[in-house]
């Protein structure tokens, strides 16, 4: 196993799949990464970032990608920089030092499809779509083109690790990495490692997530780890409380959606939240869960909307695409209604209620605390029927993270929360004081 | 002096920049030539006649931030009577304004003139804050002193500055002269409908400007109470002689005199001697002073250039206001409040009004002009008629200073 230390592995690093969604963030990071610790530790030599992917026009896009998000992170640094570069006397103006880097910072990638460069590789990061069959391809080439020693992340927010682990026999060479998404910005990552990976390794990758500057939540190696493993859970619970309500399925999905919003005090309610993830990224992580773990994780409300293409997902600028809502301008205007095939316009089903503080005004409250233990209380005592069913989610969420921590998910019900707070911007965990006493 | 001179129908465009609602900079922002066309509308306007003998224009780095030289070449553009007239442009950094209006005066004074049309102005928003550092740092030493200086230079400059000052007069005492001057700055800016901080409606200002500064977020000595703002804006006035009035067609009760001015130079290649002190300020405001035969204590509003709090703590310090030491003092107990016994800057100075560097030292004139002639809207008042301007340019190395007499 490898020795090196995290800096010299640091000096040819890989990213496979650089050019999707999770790994042009991904490579972002180790860029900034290598040419921080290149510069910072005055290396002659500069690191190598090997940026992999089959689509030759997703790497062009994702040069450009990592020029502007490299610039931005120059002027946020120059303080940085300028004592980097302090030994340069022909670089004086922030601009020249910032137009050096920018340079250095692009000396480093090398852009390619072809795996045979990476045969000095001391750390591969595997970002691919979320297919067992793909990665396991992936796999089985790396594994004769890489050193003995080197490392391999693989970037999973569902498949257990020991699976790729054991059909490519990579001798516990490989950990799990779940970051979310867009990896450049979101502080969470959960890591996923498994007994056969050494204790330098997941040491390693410990120094590595914190030198992101990211927030590490340790998960065990089940199916769906701790963020999917209550996503999925509680998404496929709202679809069947939906299902089983008196009113249209419409009006269903909308008063749903309005209570995990905004009398859950959350950022957005679960289902703009699965047209968010994707209606088709859902559907796949709940297959996956489905063939590793006892449970049912089958939903006909959403196997029809997929086979109707209703997808969800974002386009490529970022903006939404439609799923169980359509979406003007970020927010959602209509939803979608199965027996007709097309969108019902949310005023025609019911008027939304002001709810008592909004999340975006108390995530910026430093009393938020005080004000969601009263909340709570007045929730509990409530005797209208949206409170009450806000009562009954949010006991069910508690239960998911309760069964996380008993199936072995996570190893403390503390994980469970941080993971919903930083992952998923909740103001409050699932297990906490608020509701301490409900039952 | 052999002729007596006047300054009048001064002009001041808003100053435009963060901090101002209209202020975006991801849309397209108002052009140069529609601010000095305002400042020349905004001074003609003022006058029967617009008939002018010379021109003159200040500004610091247009070449940089707008690509633009030969600036004189404007005036005409927007005072039609400036046409083959001679006209100039003046630039001492932050100071081009006070130089400006000190070679205006000599032009009167050498009977070549008898009215001198003075614009300055400056656009700093075309480019982010961190390029126009390096834009700025051309007011120092650039070869000298820019490599090793702070990524934004001249919060850097000061903050040495700040540091000497509360190492040997005590922080505690330094930092709450420096919040109350942040503090004095706004509350006189929000009077004034064309600061860059008439908005600004905190409270708890000087609470605030108590912030211990960070060296990790800016600088080791200042906060960004502390600073002066980046500001696009343009300011006009004619300086004229007793002729000049009459050709004019304006009341002398419509100007001021000018009875007392210096530019004085530093060495630029030099570092300050003492950090705590301003010598070359204080030479050239001396000067003034005594040319004016005024004394301090004849002083009823002061105009000086606080680019930082503590420079213009330095100021006061440096024109003997204020006892070394004490300046932090005097500004705490209230003294240059609009309603203390020396109001300063009661526009808002630099903290408050904003700082489009060229236009600067003409603004500050402007405002000498609308307290003196009692016209301000913030307008102090007044006991005693005279008033002090003292323009900067750099770390205290262009300066020029301007005393003024009501008429």
């Amino acid at each position: 196993m490898s020795s090196l230390s995290l800096n010299d592995s640091l000096s040819n690093v890989a990213v496979i799949g650089a050019a999707g969604k999770m790994g042009r963030g991904i490579a972002l990071l180790l860029l900034q990464e290598c040419i921080s610790c290149d510069l910072e530790n005055k290396r002659v030599q500069p690191s190598k970032l090997f940026l992999i992917d089959c689509s030759s026009d997703g790497l062009g896009t994702l040069r450009q990608y990592l020029d502007a998000q490299m610039l931005r992170y120059a002027e946020r640094n120059i303080g940085l920089l300028r004592k980097w570069y302090e030994q340069r006397s022909d670089l004086i103006d922030n601009s020249e030092i910032i137009n050096a880097f920018i340079n250095d910072a692009r000396a480093r990638i090398h852009t390619t499809s072809d795996f045979s460069q990476l045969s000095n590789c001391h750390m591969v990061f595997e970002a691919v779509f979320e297919k067992l069959e793909l990665k396991s391809n992936i796999y089985s080439e790396l594994k004769t083109v890489c050193p003995q020693d080197c490392y391999f992340f693989t970037n999973t927010s569902s498949i257990p690790i020991s699976i790729i682990n054991h059909d490519n026999e990579l001798n516990g060479r490989i950990i799990g990495f779940h970051f979310y998404n867009p990896p450049a910005v979101q502080k969470l990552v959960e890591l996923i490692s498994m007994p056969e990976n050494s204790s330098e390794f997941i040491e390693l990758s410990y120094e590595l997530i914190k030198r992101l500057g990211k927030i590490i939540i340790p998960s065990n190696d089940i199916a769906g780890f701790i963020g999917n493993g209550h996503f999925i859970r509680e998404g496929l619970y709202y679809l069947r409380q939906a299902e089983s309500m008196k009113s249209t399925l419409e009006e269903a999905l909308c008063q749903i959606n309005e209570i995990t919003e905004k009398i859950m005090i959350r950022p957005m309610g679960i289902f703009q939240l699965i047209d968010y993830v994707g209606l088709d990224v859902f559907k796949m992580i709940c297959t996956t869960m489905e063939a590793y773990i006892e449970e049912d994780f089958n939903n006909e409300v959403l196997d029809t909307l997929l086979t109707r293409g209703v997808r969800g997902g974002q386009f490529g600028n970022g903006s939404q695409k439609d799923g169980f809502f359509k979406y003007e301008k970020g927010r959602p205007i209509a939803v979608y209604s199965i027996t007709t095939s097309s969108y019902v316009d949310f005023s025609a089903i019911q008027p939304s209620e002001c709810p008592p503080k909004s999340w975006k005004e108390l995530s910026r409250d430093r009393a938020a605390d005080s004000y969601l233990s009263q909340y709570f209380d007045v929730l509990k005592k409530s005797t209208d029927t949206k409170a009450q069913l806000a009562v009954s989610y949010l006991k069910n969420s508690r239960k998911i993270a309760r069964d996380l921590l008993e199936n072995n998910v996570a190893n403390d019900i503390e994980h469970v929360n941080s993971v919903l707070k930083n992952g998923f911007y909740h103001l409050y965990g699932p297990e906490n004081n608020f509701m301490g006493s409900w039952e | 002096m052999n002729r007596k001179i006047f300054a009048t129908a001064g002009y001041n465009t808003d100053y435009i920049g963060p901090g101002r609602p209209e202020f975006n900079p991801k849309k397209p922002m108002r052009s140069f030539e529609d601010y000095l066309k305002e400042a020349a509308e905004g001074c003609m306007a003022q006058l029967q006649n617009s008939l002018f003998d010379e021109g003159i224009i200040s500004n610091f780095m247009a070449a940089r931030f707008i690509r633009q030289g030969n600036l004189a070449g404007f005036l005409p553009a927007v005072v039609p009577s400036l046409l083959h007239k001679p006209c100039y442009r003046a630039e001492g950094a932050c100071g081009s304004g006070g130089l400006a209006l000190t070679m205006a005066i000599k032009s009167i004074l050498s009977g070549m003139a008898d009215s001198v049309y003075v614009t300055g102005f400056e656009i700093q928003n075309s480019v982010k804050a961190l390029y126009g550092a390096d834009i700025l740092a051309g007011a120092a030493y650039h070869s000298g002193e820019r490599k090793d200086g702070h990524a934004f230079f001249f919060p850097g400059v000061f903050s040495h500055r700040a540091g000497a000052y509360y190492e040997k007069y005590g922080y505690d005492k330094s930092r709450r002269g420096m919040a109350r001057w942040y503090e004095n700055a706004i509350l006189n800016a929000r009077k004034n409908s064309k600061a860059q901080e008439f908005h600004n409606n905190k409270e708890k200002l000087f609470e605030m400007a108590m912030t211990a500064p960070n060296a990790k977020r800016f600088v080791e000595h200042l906060n960004l109470f502390d600073c002066s703002k980046v500001s696009d804006g343009a300011s006009s006035i004619v300086i004229c002689s007793e002729e000049g009035l009459k050709k004019m067609g304006v009341s002398s009760s419509a100007a001021v005199e000018i009875i007392g001015f210096n530019s004085a130079e530093g060495n630029i290649t030099t570092k300050p001697d003492t950090l705590t002190e301003l010598n070359c300020t204080a030479y050239s405001a001396r000067q003034a002073l005594k040319m004016a035969k005024v004394q301090t204590a004849d002083i009823n509003v002061l105009e000086l250039h606080d680019c930082f709090s503590i420079t213009g703590i330095l100021a006061l310090e440096a024109i003997g206001f204020a006892s070394p030491g004490e300046g932090a003092e005097m500004v705490y107990e209230g003294n240059t409040k609009i309603d203390g016994e020396l109001p300063v800057n009661p526009s808002g100075g630099l903290c408050g009004f904003g700082h489009p560097t060229g236009a600067t030292g003409v603004r500050q004139m402007t405002d000498l002009l609308s307290q003196l002639t009692e016209r301000s809207a913030n307008q102090i008042s007044l006991k005693r008629p005279f008033g002090l301007m003292v323009s900067m340019g750099g770390n205290d190395k262009t300066l020029s200073s301007l005393v003024v007499k009501k008429t």
